[in-house]
């Protein structure tokens, strides 16, 4: 609140304006605030909460009336149950995949000095543009029976005959783990950068080896970054689609494809509606549980203390 | 407006087309397609100039394409040549039977006329999608009767077989597989297989065709669910992959994934003549489809009007002729058959020698089991 002899040296106003005027302020604020806000609610209102509830209320819907006859059949129904551990499971496997390998390339982005950095930063990004079928397509040319991989195994004669790669959780996993890579990169990198180097060169100082002082220091930091960046990865990959459905065999078919499947070769909407409200269901209860154990929104509130 | 003369016209077009390249190969043909495409522009644009009545530009018709080649094919071969004639353009939107199902729901019809795909047809007929035609705007006269089999709600289009298909490198004699039972038979014919899980149907019916059942409609249906699923049992080790697309199964053939699997007729026809994939197709107890798939005007359809009018252009000899010849799906106007030649006849699945010996799929017990059997089939895969 600013004091009348200060407003007299800016020149703005020769009065205290009044507690009536200063609440009339008060308003204009959150009037600009509302104001600003607006269009994103208005966005997010009409493009996803208005269709999703419309989507909720179809799926408690049997012939017009209330009913929980389509969550009855899913989950009575062995296939969805396949299906949803089927999509935990390939999900795991990607954000642990991807932070093994991740990992120490978003370290030696966030630490080094080298001008190679922006490069490197540069070869991250590029293979997010492209899109998920092309990158999907090329593992099947590499994995394929007579693929460049089977075709090596074979000149190196350590295969008899030709091998498939393809068509199974691993091809699915391979696929999944390179397309979910650059976030996983990127996200940690974010992270990494607000860590003060100065912590790690002080445990240094103090006499702690590399290795120590990484893993006492610099590890503990980033893990704020590295709940961060797994949520993200293990969230999105629950709704994968393509990747499986191009690389993967029937085991690996996950519920974004099931969902389709009863859409528009089933043809029952009450269902797929069903199903997709259990994903989401699913999704939620996944961010407010890993949320509870290892608040992971401190990524971005604090500078990694 | 699109009168009959028009109509004609357009006919003599693909017909002259269709003629000249008799014998020659697909893309001779859409070349040749493309140059007469080409030179009927230039003439309408001359004629245009001499103050001939131009076709005029009327309201558009928007339809719904199975996608990739599939949309360019029908564009060039059947509505290139339509809206040339009558001046309406037509648009395509990807494939969506949901969605028609969804616009119908909201009262919302987007989408003028549509060419059903596998059972859609019949179920747009049935819960009374389609609208009934009015045989005063199109001319029965040039279809043939067995495209009639939704009455007054559909017109027949090209239709499709799903057939075995083998590597000739790995069986080049005679000694190939020949029936679903050889195909089953994974001790005499090893090698990896690959079959579709796009839809149940008809992978039941080989699981019974290799279980004994004859290739006989009559003998085949009701289907023997049970029998067929343990039958299915037996071959699913040695299944490789479970495709789910037609792009899939032609990559799988081109690129030797597989050295049997099922594929649908016109697929196999592309990979195999056009791309030089070393593999034949057996004609032999192949499913057959008929006449299942038709054209139709959607109830609600934002253009009536001009959909009715396309409707008398998309069953004719002609388009059907030319589609055939660029995508291998056969005539179900057996008009169509005078302007093939001998040797590309025998590619259709409607060419009566290849109906003789393949087994035609019961669609209307499909569409009462469908939901249950599709379930049971997903779950079944997962298992």
């Amino acid at each position: 609140m600013t004091s009348v002899g200060e407003t007299d040296r800016t020149g703005f106003s020769d009065a205290d304006p009044g507690p009536k005027a200063r609440a009339g302020l008060q308003r204009r604020e959150h009037f600009a605030t509302a104001l600003l806000i607006l269009p994103v609610l208005v966005v997010t209102i009409v493009f996803f909460v208005l269709p999703l509830s419309m989507m909720m209320v179809e799926s408690f819907k049997k012939d017009g009336a209330f009913s929980l006859a389509q969550y009855h059949e899913f989950f009575t129904s062995p296939i969805y149950y396949w299906v949803i551990l089927t999509t935990f499971t390939l999900s795991l496997i990607t954000t642990v995949g991807t932070l093994i390998i991740g990992y120490p390339v978003a370290y030696y982005l966030a630490t080094t000095r080298s001008r190679l950095r922006n490069a490197l930063l540069l070869l991250v990004v590029i293979p997010y543009w492209l899109d998920y079928i092309v990158r999907s397509y090329s593992w099947m040319i590499l994995l394929g029976r007579n693929g460049i991989i089977s075709r090596a195994l074979q000149d190196a004669k350590l295969t008899d005959g030709p091998v498939t790669l393809l068509y199974n959780t691993f091809s699915v996993s391979v696929g999944m783990i390179q397309i979910m890579l650059p976030l996983m990169i990127l996200t940690l990198y974010a992270a990494m950068l607000r860590i003060d180097q100065e912590l790690v060169l002080a445990a240094r100082v103090h006499g702690a080896g590399v290795w120590r002082s990484f893993a006492k220091v610099f590890l503990p930091l980033s893990l704020p970054g590295i709940y961060a960046a797994a949520l993200l990865v293990f969230i999105i990959s629950l709704g994968f689609y393509v990747t499986p459905a191009l690389l993967g065999g029937p085991g690996q078919a996950m519920i974004s494809q099931s969902i389709d499947v009863i859409a528009s070769r089933l043809l029952d909407f009450p269902l797929a509606s069903a199903a997709a409200m259990v994903l989401l269901a699913i999704s939620l209860l996944v961010v407010i549980v890993y949320n509870r154990t290892f608040g992971w929104d401190r990524a971005w509130t604090s500078p990694g203390i | 407006m699109f009168d009959r003369q028009e109509a004609d016209k357009a006919s003599a077009i693909l017909r002259s087309v269709l003629d000249e390249t008799k014998g020659m190969d697909r893309r001779v043909f859409l070349r040749r397609l493309g140059e007469a495409a080409a030179g009927s522009v230039l003439l309408s644009a001359f004629s245009a100039m001499l103050g001939a009545r131009p076709a005029q530009a009327a309201a558009a018709v928007t339809t719904m394409g199975w996608g990739g080649s599939n949309d360019e094919t029908q564009t060039r071969t059947i509505y290139g040549p339509f809206a040339e004639k009558s001046g309406i353009p037509v648009n395509i939107i990807p494939y969506n039977i949901s969605k028609v199902l969804a616009m119908h729901q909201a009262n919302a019809m987007e989408v003028d006329f549509i060419c059903g795909g596998g059972l859609d047809t019949l179920r747009l007929v049935k819960d009374g999608l389609a609208e009934k035609i009015d045989w005063t705007k199109v001319d029965k006269s040039a279809l043939t009767p067995n495209q009639l089999a939704y009455g007054d709600y559909a017109i027949g289009s090209n239709t499709t077989s799903y057939m075995m298909v083998y590597n000739k490198e790995k069986w080049p004699g005679d000694d190939h597989p020949k029936s679903w039972r050889d195909f089953w038979d994974v001790e005499k014919f090893p090698g990896a297989r690959a079959m579709g899980r796009y839809t149940a149907y008809p992978v039941l019916e080989y699981a019974l065709m290799a279980d004994g059942v004859p290739a006989d409609p009559a003998k085949m249906y009701p289907l023997d669910v049970d029998r067929a699923f343990r039958s299915l049992d037996r071959i699913k080790p040695h299944i490789t992959v479970w495709w789910e697309s037609g792009a899939q199964q032609q990559q799988l053939i081109e690129n030797k994934e597989v050295d049997l699997l099922d594929m649908w007729n016109g697929r196999a026809t592309v990979s195999i003549r056009d791309n030089g994939a070393s593999y034949e197709m057996v004609w032999n107890e192949a499913a057959y489809q008929g006449e299942v798939e038709g054209w139709l005007v959607l109830a609600g359809a934002p253009n009536p009007e001009g959909a009715m009018t396309i409707m008398d252009w998309l069953g004719r000899a002609e388009p059907q002729a030319a589609y055939a010849r660029a995508m291998y799906y056969g005539p179900t106007n057996l008009k169509a058959f005078d302007l093939l030649d001998e040797e590309f006849s025998k590619l259709m699945p409607s060419y009566p020698a290849n109906t003789a010996v393949q087994m035609k799929i019961d669609f209307n017990w499909w569409y009462d089991n469908f939901d249950a059997v599709q379930k049971r089939f997903e779950s079944w895969l997962l298992g």
